[in-house]
């Protein structure tokens, strides 16, 4: 269970996650996959005149290889941050984590670049020492910015200067010098 | 050897003189935007904003920053590039100041290679009084959406050319129809983009490293830049 989102305030945006980075675990995964459940199932001529005892070991080894590599892979790819005045949703495969701004202590972008692509990671550290790895999400230069904006967030009151720009009798804005 | 036809052994030859043609044609291209860019260097820049040079390379270049030897040559695991150049004046009658940090730190491990990136690049205008805080972004640029930096409610300016082209977030409404009546001076940035920032008695530029606004393309328009930034410090705060 998380707190309704009006806790944390208006809603920001909503990054979605990217493959760059896991398309290469996702091709493997996906055939070693295929390559555990063909062989499991003899859905080929040659498979199926091997005797199941033969091709149980392989037949396994290929689906559980290809089940671990394609579970981070899923994992990266199913998962959403919405962001709020104050905290964020992490939708993930596993169930959604609420993180507020005044639970985050730090924060840190990295590029990750390799052969197989270019993702960014956001790391957040806790107050309470823990610590959540955000990898692969969309524009998170614009997530990494508003969560800096949470431990240092803008004026709330503007202090009135004498003799020149003064809030509005009656109303408690502002304006401008001079009017 | 004699085994191998002739060309086996001239295409390396080759390749390697065209990779040097190449550097070396590379190079003299830099030096020539160098030159013909020679008002963007630090110095004639502060000169022509009637800004002084307080700290930095007067050579840098900011529209050719591989111009700058330690940007050229790249991070290496014992010399990090650090420019950091500061600019301060009040050419408007309004106190200026401009800061370019870009420092990259490089670390070789094992099997992966950290580079650690600062840059810090802003105009900033300070007013005589505090103003309530305030953000622009230009809604469209070539080089994609602004990172914005508050988390500050949208505010119409009641002016729609200004609303088409900029995004206005602030909680006062009076501060927003201000920025209707001062934000069309900004519009000369065009796709470059705009990216104000308002907050105490400061209102700043923001330019970035790979996001719109980039600093070499705003930077461009650095005249516009003090003049509107210390105009807009001056109807705001005084």
């Amino acid at each position: 269970m998380h707190p309704p989102a009006v806790e944390m305030g208006r809603k920001l945006g909503t990054h979605g996650s990217t493959v760059a980075g896991v398309g290469w675990t996702l091709y493997v995964g996906v055939l070693l996959f295929l390559s555990g459940a063909v062989s499991l199932l003899g859905l080929t001529q040659a498979a199926a005149k091997i005797p199941l005892s033969e091709r149980l070991p392989m037949a396994t080894a290929g689906l559980v290889i290809g089940v671990l590599m394609l579970l981070p892979a899923l994992m990266r790819t199913k998962q959403r941050v919405e962001v709020f005045e104050r905290g964020l949703l992490w939708h993930r495969l596993l169930g959604t984590k609420t993180l507020a701004a005044g639970d985050i202590q730090a924060s840190k972008l990295i590029r990750h670049s390799g052969r197989s692509g270019q993702y960014d990671e956001i790391e957040l550290e806790l107050k309470d020492g823990g610590s959540y790895s955000i990898n692969g999400l969309k524009e998170a230069e614009q997530l990494i910015s508003y969560v800096r904006s949470w431990s240092n967030p803008p004026p709330a009151a503007v202090a009135p200067s004498p003799g020149g720009w003064a809030p509005p009798a009656g109303a408690g804005g502002w304006r401008p010098p001079g009017s | 050897m004699a085994n191998y036809p002739f060309y086996y052994l001239l295409l390396p030859v080759v390749a390697v003189g065209y990779a040097l043609f190449m550097r070396s044609h590379q190079k003299k291209k830099t030096q020539e935007y160098d030159q013909q860019y020679a008002n963007f260097r630090a110095g004639p820049l502060a000169q022509r904003l009637g800004l002084q040079l307080l700290k930095g390379d007067p050579t840098f270049n900011f529209l050719v920053t591989h111009a700058n030897q330690s940007v050229a040559r790249g991070a290496t695991d014992s010399k990090a590039i650090d420019i950091d150049i500061e600019m301060a004046g009040a050419p408007f009658g309004v106190p200026l100041a401009f800061r370019y940090l870009y420092r990259v730190e490089r670390e070789t491990g094992f099997n992966s290679t950290t580079y650690k990136t600062w840059f810090n690049c802003r105009m900033v205008a300070t007013a005589k009084q505090s103003f309530p805080p305030f953000e622009v972004t230009s809604r469209n640029t070539s080089l994609g959406r602004i990172v914005r930096q508050q988390t500050l409610p949208d505010a119409p300016t009641h002016n729609p050319a200004v609303d088409a082209e900029f995004q206005v977030t602030t909680h006062e409404p009076a501060l927003a129809q201000l920025l209707g009546q001062i934000l069309p001076e900004f519009s000369a940035f065009g796709g470059a983009g705009v990216h104000l920032l308002g907050e105490g008695q400061q209102v700043s530029f923001v330019m970035n490293q790979t996001t719109a606004p980039m600093a070499p393309s705003a930077l461009y328009y650095a005249e516009v830049m003090t003049h509107a930034l210390s105009t807009l410090a001056q109807r705001l705060g005084g």
